[in-house]
């Protein structure tokens, strides 16, 4: 079982969370063309290794999280806010 | 086989008679058996027929790695099959029978098996059944789902009962710092040096006793251990097995919480099913006993010789009379000792010729021999043995009881959950664990230690090594190197005696024979994977507990490579099966999932609807008033 320390919540299972998808993606600007948005909502790496997702604490205090975690062994290396504010307030109440 | 009780010896209580039957026979044991020890005292050699070619099979080991002594236990909607009477603890009133025979074990009418069973080789169902010429024109799965049935009927274990199970179950959940998975001399230092860092420890067992292997010494008190535990404030969990380790220090627990008892508390579930957090995971799961290949290894009388010494002076049973040892090692010559002490008369043939063994000479050692051949059929009458280099008959020995010990196996598979490949020690004889960056620790003989004092050193190392990884301290520790015999072992894995057609079983479970691995390599399933598959060797209730080794050396001898050239097939989860039922736990009837109502529902119900289920929901289906027939009110209406 995966778990994931979220920072407000504390260490729990993966099942309380729900997965969002590669959280490396920088969408384009509107204007740009048609090539970059497919490649932004459609191609991704299937990485052997450490990447970033998002995770979703839906069943907790349902903060989007950006967690590094490794393909092969579940090791996850960091864990924090999506949203860079968040990411203040948790770090000023430590 | 001549076993019988003995008078003194054994950790039993000799007051608490226990009445139980074993295919509707009285028969009685005592408080603190297991059913395969008053099986034994009660001298029943046959327990059950083996899987395919219905031979009689009797108690191979005193453990989990138990593949002969399968029962089935209870009776009607509690009928529990393929139990292994080796764990099963006697209780007042237990009902326990044989099962995969009619009528019954001791005459076996799928017994004919065993004489046309060169017709059944590895592969044979898939090689006969799924084309018989003039049918086989694309038509091979037709014929095969008819003969299928068939198949399943004749090999086989038991059967389940087909009636709701009535006991109930539970999921629970725990954390601790540290988890040590064992209670072995090695699981108990570790748990006893964490805890005195002041550290959160669960000491797992999956025995009724903590001890491990040390419950087959005479002079082991087991109340000690358990209340130095209890008093250092472990929590020690008996008759819990860790069946899987999985991510991020996760542990997987089955207690059994009433199978020992004769009258259950209704409020208690049958079963727990755990899942422990931890930070640290030790393991100190034990080594299993290897087996040795050779023609009719597996005559009911035939056991580990370490499983003697368990019944001995665990259960103060003596299981045999003439008690012949085979050995390629030094670990049985303690069990050689006690035995003739108890009044057996022992011989021990060890394969190997320069060793030094003291002992006090109550038994005969012949060295540089090796069994070839047993006789008998249901029972031993007597053993062929052999020099063993070059093998020929030189000798006969009338014995009821013949000990095998072929070497140790450390236990890696809950490691081996994880992923991480264990490596082939050659000069042991054995796989032992790899590293792991996982906080992981493995102890003891599950890390190939084979003296008691290395075990223990070894459980230290580990709680420091937990102690390091979780950052209590920063102490320096080293783990004793595998070993610990005074002679090397030798390795030998299968007698061949070239000129019988030979049944030498390798594991013993699903009645893989030595010639069965050989004709797999014949047909090209070279890889251990495809071993595995096409002969079905190490699969079912014991996943190769004992046998695995032994077909593995077998398969690299014939492809003239190194054992970890073979490889090893990954373990994988439960360690030991785990019933449905637990993992169910309280979900099943109408927990099994949330009923969700409209405001409606109540009125439906109260005005005698049908419903159906919709999603979560249930609506009308409709309502069985006494209307009549729709078709036919119309028509009465209409007066057509």
């Amino acid at each position: 079982m995966i778990r994931i320390n979220c920072p407000y919540c504390g260490e729990r299972d993966h099942s309380e969370f729900s997965y969002g998808g590669d959280a490396s993606i920088k969408y384009p600007s509107l204007e740009a063309s048609e090539k970059e948005w497919t490649e932004a909502i459609f191609f991704r790496k299937n990485i052997r290794g450490f990447q970033l997702e998002t995770w979703h604490h839906s069943n907790g205090c349902r903060m989007w999280l950006e967690v590094e975690r490794s393909t092969v062994t579940h090791e996850i290396k960091s864990v924090r806010p999506c949203h860079p504010d968040l990411q203040k307030v948790v770090e000023n109440n430590k | 086989m001549k076993s019988k009780r003995l008078n003194n010896l054994g950790k039993i209580d000799r007051d608490k008679t226990l009445n139980f039957t074993w295919d509707n026979k009285k028969l009685s044991g005592f408080e603190g058996d297991s059913l395969a020890s008053a099986l034994l005292a009660n001298n029943i050699g046959i327990v059950g027929r083996s899987f395919k070619y219905h031979r009689p099979r009797g108690i191979f080991s005193s453990g989990v790695e138990e593949s002969g002594a399968l029962v089935t236990i209870g009776s009607k909607d509690r009928r529990d099959p393929n139990v292994r009477a080796t764990t099963q603890e006697l209780f007042d009133g237990l009902k326990a029978s044989g099962q995969n025979a009619f009528p019954n074990v001791n005459f076996d009418l799928g017994g004919i098996n065993n004489y046309i069973g060169r017709f059944f080789a590895a592969g044979f169902y898939y090689k006969t059944f799924m084309g018989i010429p003039p049918f086989e024109w694309g038509k091979g799965t037709t014929i095969w789902m008819l003969f299928e049935k068939l198949i399943r009927k004749a090999a086989g274990m038991g059967s389940a009962s087909r009636l709701p199970d009535p006991d109930s179950y539970e999921h629970a959940h725990d954390f601790c710092d540290v988890i040590v998975v064992g209670s072995g001399p090695s699981g108990v230092a570790a748990a006893i040096e964490a805890a005195e860092k002041k550290l959160d420890v669960i000491l797992v067992e999956q025995d009724s006793l903590v001890g491990g292997n040390q419950l087959s010494e005479n002079d082991f008190s087991t109340s000690e251990i358990f209340n130095q535990l209890k008093s250092l404030g472990i929590k020690v969990m008996t008759r819990t097995t860790a069946f899987g380790l999985y991510d991020n220090c996760v542990v997987g627990l089955l207690e059994r919480v009433t199978d020992h008892l004769s009258i259950p508390d209704s409020t208690l579930p049958r079963q727990r099913f755990w899942t422990i957090r931890a930070k640290h995971i030790i393991v100190g799961s034990g080594a299993l006993e290897r087996h040795i290949a050779f023609n009719n290894n597996d005559i009911p009388g035939v056991m580990t010789v370490n499983a003697s010494k368990h019944y001995l002076n665990r259960y103060g049973v003596l299981t045999g009379e003439d008690i012949v040892i085979a050995t390629n090692n030094d670990s049985v010559y303690e069990t050689a000792n006690e035995l003739s002490e108890a009044g057996a008369n022992v011989t021990v043939l060890d394969s190997r010729t320069n060793i030094e063994i003291d002992s006090n000479k109550n038994f005969e050692i012949r060295k540089g021999f090796v069994p070839y051949n047993i006789n008998g059929t249901k029972k031993i009458d007597s053993l062929d043995i052999s020099k063993s280099e070059n093998i020929n008959k030189i000798d006969t020995i009338n014995c009821d009881q013949v000990l095998l010990s072929g070497g140790w196996s450390p236990a890696v598979h809950l490691l081996s959950h994880r992923g991480v490949k264990p490596k082939w020690d050659p000069e042991n004889a054995c796989f032992i664990p790899s590293d792991t960056k996982e906080n992981i620790t493995m102890i003891g003989s599950s890390r190939g230690l084979w003296n008691k004092d290395d075990c223990i050193a070894s459980g230290v190392a580990g709680a420091t090594d937990a102690l390091n990884r979780l950052g209590v301290s920063k102490t320096n520790y080293f783990f004793p190197k595998p070993g610990g015999w005074k002679n090397p072992i030798k390795p030998l894995y299968e007698v061949k005696y070239k000129k019988s057609r030979s049944k030498s079983f390798v594991d013993y479970q699903h009645d893989v024979t030595a010639d069965d691995v050989r004709l797999a390599h014949r047909e090209g399933f070279i890889s251990v994977e495809h071993l595995k598959r096409y002969t079905t060797l190490g699969m079912a209730n014991d996943q190769g507990k004992m046998g695995n080794i032994i077909g593995l050396s077998l398969m690299a001898d014939l492809l003239n490579k190194e054992i970890p050239e073979v490889g090893t097939t990954v373990f994988r989860p439960p360690y030991t099966p785990v019933p449905i039922g637990a993992l169910t736990g309280r979900n099943v009837g109408k927990h099994f999932r949330p009923l969700r109502v409209t405001p409606m529902h109540q009125w439906n119900i109260d005005h005698g609807a049908k419903m159906i289920e919709v999603g979560l929901y249930q609506r009308p289906w409709y309502y069985p008033k006494k209307m009549k027939h729709s078709v036919i009110h119309i028509l009465e209406k209409q007066q057509l």
